[in-house]
């Protein structure tokens, strides 16, 4: 009835684990171990796009319609009635390049937020590294992000622009979008172990950012002398406007301005990073 | 020898009370930084200071009454929570049964599971292929597999649970209490193969009040009380140390107010050959306030589920044992007692001469095992009931007689029908 118990394979060694009383945070070891859980981040993210096409009935389409009716209600109120100026291009294609950005951003944290919460079964009872739930759905929203750039390509070109060689720098403001919104998933997912309060406030937090990003006005409606900060501190402006640069005024981006923001979002995630690997130590205690 | 699981100078401690919020939290913090003196935090210590050690190979056991640390221990070595204190090393990959559910994923189907544990155990594809028949067959769920786990029953999720843990290939299994969920069938399953895996050189941890289970599997373990290792070492000792303070608690539960006191009992016990318990002799050490005629004692061996199996009174007997007072000692001896060997309930009473009211309550002295507990296999312990075994044991002997030999008419007979 019983089968033989298979010999354990030799390729693996027994490897010594030692856990110890401390602050934990950002260190080798923890950037070690993700890299030898890198298959388990895989499952992880491959799950998470599976779910979400396989739940939604409108599958992509979800991802990709919502930018774009957003878009369609910006352009109608500010573009056609308040009349808010969008750097001599069509507003809804001004507005709809912003939105693409924006919505990754937002719906990576809205989502990652609950993600450590949605898996207390599983922390309560095995062990892998604790960032791998928020990190694969940041990873997984890419798949609508490419999507979302895909269309957005496809409106650019409609509204009478051709491709231009700048185009080929669009994966670098991409990549600045990419590494806030793990930075800030990072930290909201690992605080709502402990505060549940913080989900209920996430909205008012992510409106907040819309208007704080360029997202619905230009960065030239910024004061001259402040815009260079606000794009460097404000790393998703940095994005979007390389995105309108090159999309809308087929000129190259500004290298300075998104060399420092990519710099200042590294910060930020290793800021965000260090302060999930102290607060994960009692997660599993209070989830 | 290699140490498997090493835990140096180990606390955990709980916060105790209602879910961290925001602005206490905030509110401590600001305190803090005023320098205003804080009130303290209610906490539970759940494991303090401790320390033990547990070789490769060994099969471990994890005693102690609900809420003396166990899971805590179990959750410490296998990395889910850090301790407050101290160190803990572990070597090689665990697999863990900690609450029915091990690590399973409610969303994912029985199969995505197998293959995210695997993955998390930190085995290759190749490995999780290897394995994946033996662990479907003992799961034994059938269809089941394909379906999420969150529409599993209790038990199927022990069933997917255990298999999982057991048998991608573990340097260590952490296994607690949750087995008992499981049908007898499946118990016994579970306890083969944790057997099997310690004999094929990998570490158990096992967490059990059923008392003869442990010490059919387990070779050594700790017994913990509130946090604290109370005693460690050989299985039999451990066992006994927590049937003692089973039995002790129950002694505490009740109120003392019978004519006769019970001052302390004890047990000698010479376990017979083969399978029977042998003998035992039970010795009450009573104190009689008053001149008492005739008090009529009586000792019973109760088995958990079967009821007393042996009683021994002296309202029936008739014994007489005249007018007693002050300190005496009553000793019941019994001689080869046949029954099976494992965990029994000794029992004492004391009728007034006429056997009408009582003058010690019925008591549960304490759960003893009876037996060379070397002897158990773990077919021959009580939770496995199968129609294999008895409660009785008396000494039998088989023939068989084929046809055509003399005294084969009962054979012929049932030809004819």
């Amino acid at each position: 009835m019983l089968k033989q118990v298979s010999p354990v394979s030799a390729t693996l060694r027994r490897e010594l684990y030692t856990t110890s009383a401390g602050r934990g945070g950002l260190s080798a070891a923890a950037l070690r171990e993700l890299w030898a859980f890198r298959d388990v981040l895989a499952a992880f993210i491959v799950r998470r796009v599976k779910v979400r096409y396989k739940q939604a009935a409108f599958g992509v389409a979800w991802a990709v319609l919502q930018p774009l009716a957003m878009a369609a209600i910006f352009a109608l109120f500010l573009g056609r009635i308040a009349k808010v100026p969008s750097d001599g291009a069509p507003y809804f294609v001004f507005v709809f390049t912003g939105l693409t950005l924006w919505a990754y951003f937002a719906q990576a944290l809205s989502a990652a937020i609950n993600s450590l919460i949605e898996e207390s079964g599983v922390l309560q009872k095995v062990y892998f590294p604790r960032e791998i739930p928020p990190l694969s759905v940041v990873a997984a929203g890419l798949v609508d992000l490419v999507v979302g750039i895909i269309i957005l390509l496809g409106v650019v070109l409609v509204s009478g622009r051709t491709p231009n060689i700048y185009w080929l720098f669009l994966p670098l403001p991409a990549l600045v979008v990419v590494v806030t919104a793990t930075a800030f998933s990072l930290v909201f997912a690992g605080l709502n172990v402990y505060y549940r309060d913080i989900s209920i406030g996430l909205p008012f937090i992510i409106q907040t950012g819309l208007f704080a990003s360029p997202v619905i006005y230009s960065t030239t409606l910024v004061t001259p002398g402040v815009r260079p900060y606000y794009e460097v501190f404000n790393p998703i402006s940095a994005g979007i406007q390389a995105f309108r640069d090159v999309l809308l005024g087929a000129q190259r981006p500004d290298f300075a301005i998104l060399g420092l923001a990519t710099a200042w979002g590294a910060v930020l995630l290793a800021l965000a990073y260090a302060l999930f690997k102290m607060i994960e130590r009692r997660f599993a205690d209070v989830v | 020898m290699t140490a498997a699981v090493v835990l140096e100078n180990v606390s955990k401690v709980y916060r105790r009370g209602h879910a961290p919020s925001f602005r206490d939290d905030t509110v401590r913090a600001f305190k803090r930084l005023r320098g205003s003196p804080q009130e303290t935090q209610p906490v539970v210590e759940a494991l303090s200071d401790e320390s033990f050690e547990v070789h490769e190979g060994d099969s471990f056991a994890l005693m102690g009454a609900n809420g003396s640390g166990k899971t805590t221990a179990l959750k410490l070595i296998s990395r889910v929570t850090y301790p407050s204190a101290g160190r803990v090393s572990v070597r090689g990959r665990v697999g863990a049964l900690i609450e029915v559910g091990t690590g399973l994923h409610p969303e994912l189907t029985g199969r995505e599971n197998l293959w995210l544990y695997g993955r998390i155990l930190g085995l290759s594809k190749v490995d999780i292929a290897r394995s994946f028949d033996s662990i479907v067959s003992f799961a034994d769920i059938g269809i089941a597999l394909d379906q999420p786990v969150k529409q599993y029953s209790t038990g199927m999720q022990l069933r997917l649970g255990f298999a999982l843990a057991s048998h991608l290939e573990p340097d260590l299994l952490l296994v607690d209490e949750a087995v008992s969920v499981g049908d007898a069938g499946f118990q016994q399953r579970c306890v083969e193969r944790m057997a099997q895996l310690t004999e094929s050189g990998a570490t158990l941890i096992f967490v059990s009040h059923v008392a003869p289970m442990v010490t059919a599997l387990c070779s050594s373990g700790i017994l913990l009380r509130s946090g604290q290792v109370v005693a460690e070492g050989p299985v039999n000792r451990v066992v006994s140390g927590y049937l003692n303070e089973m039995s002790d608690r129950a002694e505490e539960d009740r109120a003392a107010d019978s004519p006769i006191t019970l001052r302390a009992w004890d047990y000698e016990h010479a376990p017979g050959s083969g399978r029977s318990i042998g003998d035992l002799a039970v010795l009450l050490h009573l104190t009689v306030p008053t001149a008492t005629r005739d008090p009529r004692v009586g000792v019973a061996v109760c088995h958990p589920r079967a009821g007393a199996v042996i009683a021994c009174s002296m309202v029936i007997d008739g014994y007489s044992a005249g007018v007693v007072q002050g300190n005496v000692t009553v000793r019941c001896e019994m001689g080869g007692l046949p029954l099976q060997p494992g965990e029994y309930q000794l029992w004492a009473s004391i009728h007034e001469e006429r056997g009408g009211q009582y003058l010690l309550l019925p008591r549960l002295l304490g759960v003893v095992l009876l037996g060379r507990p070397n002897a158990f296999t773990a077919r021959e312990l009580d939770f496995v009931g199968t129609s294999q075994q008895s409660l009785v044991q008396v000494p039998y002997a088989w023939r068989v007689i084929s046809d055509g030999e003399r005294g084969a008419e009962t054979l012929t007979t049932k030809r004819r029908e």
